[in-house]
């Protein structure tokens, strides 16, 4: 059923390599995910959600960029894998937030998708009406690459 | 049943009626029923017989002796027999459509969410017995009904911890 239902909702997910990687869990989100935290909601709505700068709250990709910033992360131009940096990757539908990714030491992505499993994928297997597409990619040197 | 033939039949008032007693209020000796939510609630209360119902008014009558009876006319809120399966249906589609989501506004903006939130205050222990089953989502909601916020702070993204300060809230409001 699991991947029925993935399948129904992203369609690219049909004709690109996709595996399942967790049980559903609603504790946490895509950006929760993104940002390594498997215990809260990520979302820049603080009434009801956690976002570590408050005072950055609002639905904009300035918001993520600014707030991962935060985290050590510098906007950079494209999400192919570059030893030494770990990436994580920004979805929008008309620029209004959807979705992010984090990029897997193999190249391939990981995704929390909502209330739903982690899975890993390629960027364009979660492309489409569910999260729109890719805006923008950050990367971070990796603290535990050697 | 007109009242005389209601009070023709044995019956027993008896000085402890089978209601909750914060939906009585005793003005100059009159007896009077409020708040209840559902005809079916005094339907069967022995002591009390329903003589006339119409437009949502119910003429209710003491089975007393006649001369000593009251007629009372209370107005009855009854909750609509669809408004729970209306509630499930749209809690159903919010839940499969939106699983998948993790922004907020998706969540709270889609169709059916916006549809249980237009029922208002109805909405609300409905929306609290779901929570008892399974948290989800429902701040928002709950946040634009009440008015209110009881979430702590320090509980904001953890969704058992938010549920559970709603739970309080909905408690001390007489919902739970």
């Amino acid at each position: 059923m699991s991947d029925e239902k993935l399948r129904a909702i992203f369609p690219n997910l049909l004709n690109t390599p996709y595996v399942i990687t967790s049980e559903k869990d609603k504790k946490y989100n895509c950006i929760a995910w993104a940002a390594g935290d498997n215990a809260k909601w990520w979302w820049p709505l603080p009434e009801d959600n956690y976002w570590p700068n408050e005072a950055q709250a609002g639905n904009t990709m300035r918001t993520f960029a600014d707030t991962f910033g935060e985290m050590g992360y510098d906007i950079c131009e494209h999400g192919g894998l570059e030893p030494g940096y770990e990436k994580v990757a920004l979805y929008t539908i008309d620029k209004a937030p959807t979705h992010m990714a984090r990029q897997l030491p193999t190249g391939d992505w990981t995704s929390k998708c909502g209330q739903l499993e982690d899975i890993s994928h390629l960027l364009e297997g979660i492309e489409g009406d569910g999260y729109g597409s890719v805006a923008l990619f950050m990367k971070r040197p990796n603290l535990d690459f050697s | 049943m007109t009242p005389f033939v209601e009070a023709m039949c044995p019956s027993d008032v008896t000085s402890t009626p089978p209601i909750p007693h914060e939906k009585l209020k005793c003005t100059n000796g009159e007896i009077i029923y409020s708040d209840f939510k559902n005809v079916r609630d005094i339907q069967y209360i022995p002591e009390f017989v329903i003589v006339n119902r119409n437009n949502g008014v119910a003429t209710i009558h003491p089975a007393k002796p006649f001369l000593n009876s009251e007629l009372i006319e209370h107005e009855i809120i009854e909750e609509p027999e669809g408004l729970m399966e209306l509630f499930q249906e749209l809690k159903i589609t919010w839940k499969n459509d939106t699983a998948h989501l993790s922004s907020p506004f998706d969540i709270a903006m889609h169709e059916s969410y916006q549809r249980i939130m237009g029922m208002g205050e109805k909405a609300l222990p409905l929306i609290f017995e779901e929570m008892t089953k399974e948290p989800d989502y429902w701040f928002w909601a709950l946040r634009h009904i009440t008015g209110e916020n009881p979430t702590r702070i320090e509980h904001r993204g953890n969704m058992p911890l938010m549920t559970e300060d709603w739970l309080s809230w909905a408690r001390s409001h007489s919902y739970l």
